[in-house]
């Protein structure tokens, strides 16, 4: 029940994603140099992104954290030169950041370090030595002042501040860098994020042209069996799908891979083990993450699919609410839209539960690697070889590292569509263009004609079965018979529409096959039964946006009298006609149609004679712009009015594909045969609106 | 507000609960720093701390476990609670729909209804369940977060906090730019795919003018027009992003600056400072959410508000207290009607006894379908004209009234399902007919055959609104379903037009003794449909000109008499295989 097209789990193929990658790329090409830009910032700004939490580090380390600390007896090793003072007899003072980490360990692993840190001065105000002489410990030369960190806070604030002045404005040197690298963060993110549209809506703006331009050079048949919906899709959505790919997971996707390995590289700078650790987790975020990529890809469809279903539902039946109420269908159709209701219903909540369990997945990943750096870390600490600064910024860089993976699945989601779209898109820009052959008439003086021509839209059901004749410069012929015996399968081949399976279509003797297909439309004008308007002005709709010289376009004015007719309704040539030509009359439709052929000067004219009734001074008006229209024109008209029939110079009946019957009106009636008969049914038929059209014996 | 609240009314107790949660999750996750501050703090004096680090390290863990399977069940609780109320207000919005009249389907576009109901429902889903969510969350957060920093350094706190309202500010007017400047891209969106769409359903046109240059630049426009507003967009969020996050970074700038150096002057442990410093990242993201939950709620709150003027939209023509079985009389007493200034119907009079069979006949335009339209109530006739079984219709039960009639129109709209489920439109789903029966009524329309030749018979579908049938098929589809819920009163409006004549003599002969039992109207442009109606009643500008049987209005020699001439003679003067219907 309200099936909506396209499969919930329709999926792209992945060994055409390269392919489909390298063909994008293409495209891409002509602002290559804006991407290599972007490359550029998107470096800077990770770059800055990551020395972040660094110096948080350097502060910690060098001007928070005291780096002496007491060394007794033998160290058992050789320690680097200056690394250590003397202090009493068997004990050394040593700064342990000017140590190798390994010596560290063993010093630590001996037992041989205090475990208090130290402040260490060459140098101390006097007063300060004075006042806290029971806090400060001199060595046996007295010339360096020991104060381990704990005894710090006996003493008075004011003095601390002179004691630690150095390290206080290291501190401030860092804020300031880290305000230095924020800044740059935030400039390169914006520029980054500005570089990424604009390459990317430039890109997708020549493909979305590429695109276009290809679909409208595509034969009709293709038009046949595609819906327009479908194509403008390609046009649009689909690009917008590549478009995000490009702008926000792409790019990012890079960039998320720099500060991956930036994060672990610098980690693993500050602990190898302890990153190492860390690392063992990343095996089972990878496994989460593709577990929840392909229930979340499941259920993102299904929700996708079900939101279609309601809306084509609703529509459909809001435009039907008339019949609905009619036949007292209301609870029906609510217990339709009920259940449709609940099935989306029942896709989003499963869409939740892949949410609700991934989200806090990944949150459990983050604890368990803070667990780690915490416990494997603080050991670290312990054995000498993490300061704490690297502590504080490893929590930093795991939680860094972590919110990239938690919208994994989304971009993923993204880049899965937006190669559907793209194989969408590339498939048809794939179709062969409209087949043109290579002669160019400037000129032609308008003889047409058919040998033997076979046609069939499909396999062997043919339409036309054998179509000769011949059409002298300056005939006008008019063509009659029932609907589906061919009439517009001839205007079809003729303007190039379709190709003859057998047989030749000739324009002034040349086979139109080998004619430019620009320079035959050139020469052919075509006035349609329906005619089409687009949203815009009465200019553009006339002039269909193209050149045509003034007086030209003057000309079709005055002979279609549309320029009388806007005048009177207070319109002019840029009134708005509205989507579809809401705003004209049938009437004034069919004059534009005329004018849009008139303006052009076509010297072969095709016409379809418009079914629909009008008043008696349109119809007037229709009947003079016509004569002028065809008058020393070649005319082929598939004709409605008797007048067109009767002042014809031929007129050709064509019933089942075929040319039964030629001659003028009077001869045609005399014969007394196919249309003789076909006018005489329509006598009988009795119609307040003739409609002999839909059914005849075959 | 308390409109979008209150959709949440019936899931009260789950959202409390899923509150609760929450309130757990946002407590454990703080609680973590606190932990992180006592191991540094630990570690800093070196005394006993390896198993009492590895303690920590568990209680993170656990706590991890716990705050996974909490939010796990807030998610569940308070978003499938939003899920929930979306559900039931889209049922509301459609049953409410469904009882609209055509008045107002004249007024509001489709597209319109369709838009306002997808984005508007979301936005209020939205706003029930990230609106409550991110409140709380904001709440508790801050509180909890707020009170733990000012525990561990009250200046410091104070301090820090200074440039965190600037983000609120920043997401909450920065949003409200953000959607303004979006919906100029999704108006330039739909420009573009406008043109794109007309310019492939011209494509004919555009074809045969050699009009490509001109259309590709027209389209070049509208596709520039949208590279432009989104680099519009663009230079917003840019901007947004990263400035919150600089913000944020400003607050850490300050934190190290102040909090170091309070670590240095040993007014502060080092645990206290990392502590701090992640509380305050913590913090980052409720100040962000401030700006945005705003944004949401008003969101949620204008599409509320325009969700609750659909709903209290109220048909005009609304049931009546009579419950009947309608016999099938038809009296029309001087009814005149306009939808507008200038009158479609004036002073129009008719009546048909049971069984009768009425034709009405007229020019294009003469006012017949909107007259026929009025029976069934899809138009509400003036007071005091419109009369069933010597009782005005407003007074039945539309269920009543409509029941009794089976109404054809000119345009067969069928719905994209099966053929069956199409022609048992009007049939209460406990109560459909066998096979046999279906088949039996296809035989009467003469379409039988065409459906048993489809490979999937009755169970066909037939696209949307009908695409994959003929005209003709979808109206013989369209009779049959007026047929098959056994009206009294029958209406085909021009049912036929795609029908050929010999095609409609068949069905009218097949359906000699079911039409006899019913009030028949039979409005047409055909003459030969209504030669045996028991009275034409003729119309012109919207009135009755001319009444009775055919052969009375011939012998009259008024307008009937001369369109059957006139028409004699289009007959002559039209070309055979000229125009299509």
């Amino acid at each position: 029940m309200y099936p909506v097209a396209g499969d919930p789990e329709e999926t792209s193929r992945p060994e055409y994603d390269l392919h489909t990658f390298r063909r994008l790329f293409r495209y891409i090409r002509p602002y290559l140099h804006w991407v290599l830009l972007s490359l550029l910032v998107l470096f800077l700004n990770t770059g800055f992104d990551l020395a972040i939490p660094y110096v948080t580090k350097v502060a910690i380390d060098r001007y928070i954290t005291p780096d002496w600390a007491f060394l007794i007896g033998d160290p058992g090793v050789s320690l680097p030169e200056g690394s250590t003072l003397p202090f009493r007899h068997d004990t050394l003072l040593v700064n342990l950041h000017l140590l190798k980490k390994s010596t560290v360990t063993l010093l630590e692993k001996k037992q041989k370090i205090s475990g208090e840190r130290l402040l260490v001065y060459t140098d101390l105000p006097k007063e300060i030595r004075e006042r806290y002489a029971s806090l400060i410990e001199v060595d046996a030369a007295g010339t360096h002042f020991v104060i381990p960190q704990s005894r710090l806070s006996q003493f008075a604030p004011e003095d601390v501040r002179r004691i630690r002045g150095q390290s206080l404005a290291g501190v401030i040197r860092m804020a300031w860098l880290l305000l230095l690298l924020l800044t740059g963060s935030f400039v390169f993110g914006f520029i980054l994020a500005y570089l990424l549209q604009y390459t990317g809506q430039r890109t997708i703006h020549d493909l979305r042209m590429a695109v276009i331009s290809h679909i409208l050079r595509l034969p009709i048949r293709f038009f046949d069996r595609t819906p327009v919906g479908k194509l403008t899709t390609r046009a649009t959505n689909d690009l917008q799908a590549i478009l995000e790919m490009y702008a926000s997971v792409l790019v990012y996707f890079i960039k998320d891979i720099f500060l991956l390995f930036g994060i672990l590289y610098i980690m693993y700078r500050m602990n190898a083990r302890l990153t190492g650790v860390l690392s063992l987790l990343i095996p089972f975020i990878f496994f989460a993450a593709y577990f929840f990529r392909r229930y979340a890809r499941r259920a993102f469809r299904r929700v996708r699919y079900h939101i279609a279903r309601i809306n084509a539902f609703v529509q459909e039946t809001l435009q039907g609410i008339s019949i609905i109420q009619v036949f007292t269908a209301e609870k029906k159709m609510f217990q339709r839209f009920r259940a449709i209701n609940e099935d989306l219903f029942k896709a989003y909540m499963q869409q939740l539960y892949v949410f609700a369990v991934f989200r806090p997945l990944i949150e459990v990943f983050s604890a368990i690697a803070i667990a780690i750096i915490i416990w494997y870390g603080g050991n670290e600490i312990l054995r000498g070889t993490l300061t704490f600064g690297a502590l504080v910024a490893s929590l930093s860089y795991i939680q860094m590292l972590f919110t990239p993976i938690r919208d994994l699945a989304e971009k993923y989601n993204i880049v899965q569509s937006a190669m559907a779209a793209a194989e969408r898109v590339f498939r048809v820009l794939d179709e062969p263009e409209e087949p043109s052959g290579k002669r160019h008439l400037p000129k032609v003086r308008g003889e047409i004609e058919f040998r033997d021509v076979w046609f069939a839209y499909e396999d062997e059901e043919w339409v036309l079965k054998g179509v000769s004749f011949h059409v002298r410069p300056g005939e006008v012929v008019a063509l009659v018979g029932p609907t589906g015996a061919g009439k517009t399968s001839i205007f079809s081949l003729l303007l190039g529409f379709y190709q003859p399976q057998k047989g030749q279509v000739l324009l002034d003797g040349v086979d139109i096959r080998d004619l430019s297909i620009d320079d035959l439309r050139s020469h052919i004008g075509m006035v349609f039964q329906d005619v089409f308007l687009f949203d815009g002005t009465v200019r553009e709709n006339l002039l269909l946006r193209s050149q045509v010289p003034e007086e030209n376009l003057v000309r079709s004015l005055q002979v279609t009298q549309l320029d009388d007719l806007l005048v009177r309704q207070n319109r002019s040539l840029e009134t708005r006609v509205g989507e579809r030509g809401h705003s004209l009359s049938g009437g004034e439709r069919q004059l534009l149609s005329f004018a849009r052929a008139i303006a052009r000067d076509y010297p072969i004219i095709l016409l379809d004679e418009a079914t629909s009734s009008v008043d008696s001074y349109t119809e007037a008006l229709i009947e003079r712009a016509f004569r002028q229209l065809i008058e020393s024109r070649t005319a082929l008209i598939i004709a409605h009015r008797l007048s067109t029939v009767r002042d014809a110079d031929r007129i050709l009946v064509v019933l089942n594909g075929q040319i039964v019957e030629q001659g003028t009106h009077k001869e045609l009636l005399a014969k007394r045969g196919v249309y003789y008969h076909l006018y005489t049914m329509q006598f009988e038929g009795m119609t307040l609106r003739p409609s002999l059209d839909t059914e005849l014996p075959s | 507000m308390r409109r979008v609240l209150r959709l949440l009314l019936p899931f009260k107790k789950r959202i409390a609960l899923g509150i609760l949660t929450l309130i757990v999750v946002d407590a454990a996750q703080l609680v973590i720093p606190l932990i992180i501050r006592r191991a540094i703090d630990e570690l800093v004096l070196r005394e006993e701390v390896q198993p009492r680090i590895r303690f920590y390290a568990l209680l993170i863990l656990g706590l991890a476990g716990v705050i996974a399977s909490f939010r796990f069940l807030w998610r569940y609780l308070i978003i499938g609670s939003a899920r929930q109320a979306e559900r039931n207000l889209r049922n509301r919005l459609y049953q409410h729909f469904l009882t609209l009249d055509t008045p107002f389907y004249h007024r509001h576009r489709t597209g319109d209804l369709m838009a306002h109901t997808t984005n508007d429902i979301d936005a209020v889903r939205m706003a029930c369940a990230f609106g409550v969510v991110g409140f709380m969350d904001i709440l508790v957060y801050s509180i909890f977060a707020i009170s733990a920093m000012l525990y561990i350094a009250p200046k410091l706190t104070l301090l820090a906090m200074i440039p965190l309202p600037v983000i609120t500010v920043l997401v909450w007017g920065g949003g409200r730019l953000i959607h303004r400047r979006f919906r100029q891209v999704q108006e330039a969106f739909s420009a573009l795919t406008e043109a794109v769409r007309e310019a492939i359903s011209g494509i004919r046109v555009l074809k045969v003018f050699n009009a490509y240059p001109g259309e590709l630049r027209h389209l070049w426009e509208k596709s520039w027009d949208y590279v432009r507003q989104n680099l519009d967009l663009v230079k917003i969020t840019g901007l947004l992003f990263p400035a919150v996050t600089f913000i944020g970074g400003l607050a850490t700038a300050i934190v190290l600056y102040a909090g170091g150096s309070r670590v240095i002057l040993g007014e502060i442990s080092l645990g206290d400072f990392v502590a701090f410093t992640t509380y305050l990242g913590m913090l980052i993201w409720p100040m962000m959410a401030i700006g945005w939950v705003v944004n949401v709620f008003q969101r949620g709150a204008a599409s509320m508000e325009r969700i609750e003027h659909l709903l209290s939209q109220k048909p005009i023509i609304v049931d009546g207290p009579v419950e009947a079985e309608i016999q099938g009389k038809i009296e029309i007493r001087n009814l005149t009607f306009a939808y507008d200034e200038k009158p479609v119907l004036e002073s129009v009079s008719l009546r048909a006894e049971p069984g009768q069979r009425i034709g009405i006949v007229g020019l294009i335009g003469s006012g017949k379908s909107t007259l026929v339209k009025m029976i069934p109530r899809i138009l509400e006739p003036p007071p005091g004209t419109v009369f069933v079984d010597d009782r005005e219709i407003r007074e039945y039960r539309l269920a009543s009234l409509r029941g009794a009639v089976g109404y054809v129109p000119q345009e067969p709209l069928l719905f994209s399902a099966t053929i069956r489920e199409n022609l048992c439109l009007g049939i209460p789903d406990d109560r459909l007919p066998e096979d046999e029966v279906l088949w039996a009524l296809l035989e009467k329309v003469e379409i039988a055959d065409e459906i048993a030749s489809f490979p999937d018979g009755l169970d066909t579908l037939v696209g949307e609104r009908g695409v994959m049938l003929s005209g003709g098929q979808r109206q013989r589809i369209s009779l049959a379903r007026a047929l098959l819920t056994e009206p009294k009163i029958l209406i085909l409006d021009d049912a036929f037009s795609a029908v050929d004549t010999s095609t409609e003599q068949r069905i009218i002969k097949n359906l000699e003794d079911f039409l006899s039992q019913r009030t028949t109207l039979i409005v047409t442009h055909r003459l030969s449909s209504v030669l045996n109606a028991d009275r034409i009643y003729v119309f012109d500008g919207g009135r009755i000109i001319e009444e009775g049987t055919h052969e009375e209005l011939v012998a009259r020699q008024g307008f009937y008499a001369q369109i059957y001439a006139l028409q004699k003679m289009m007959e002559v003067d039209h070309v055979p295989g000229g125009r299509g219907s």
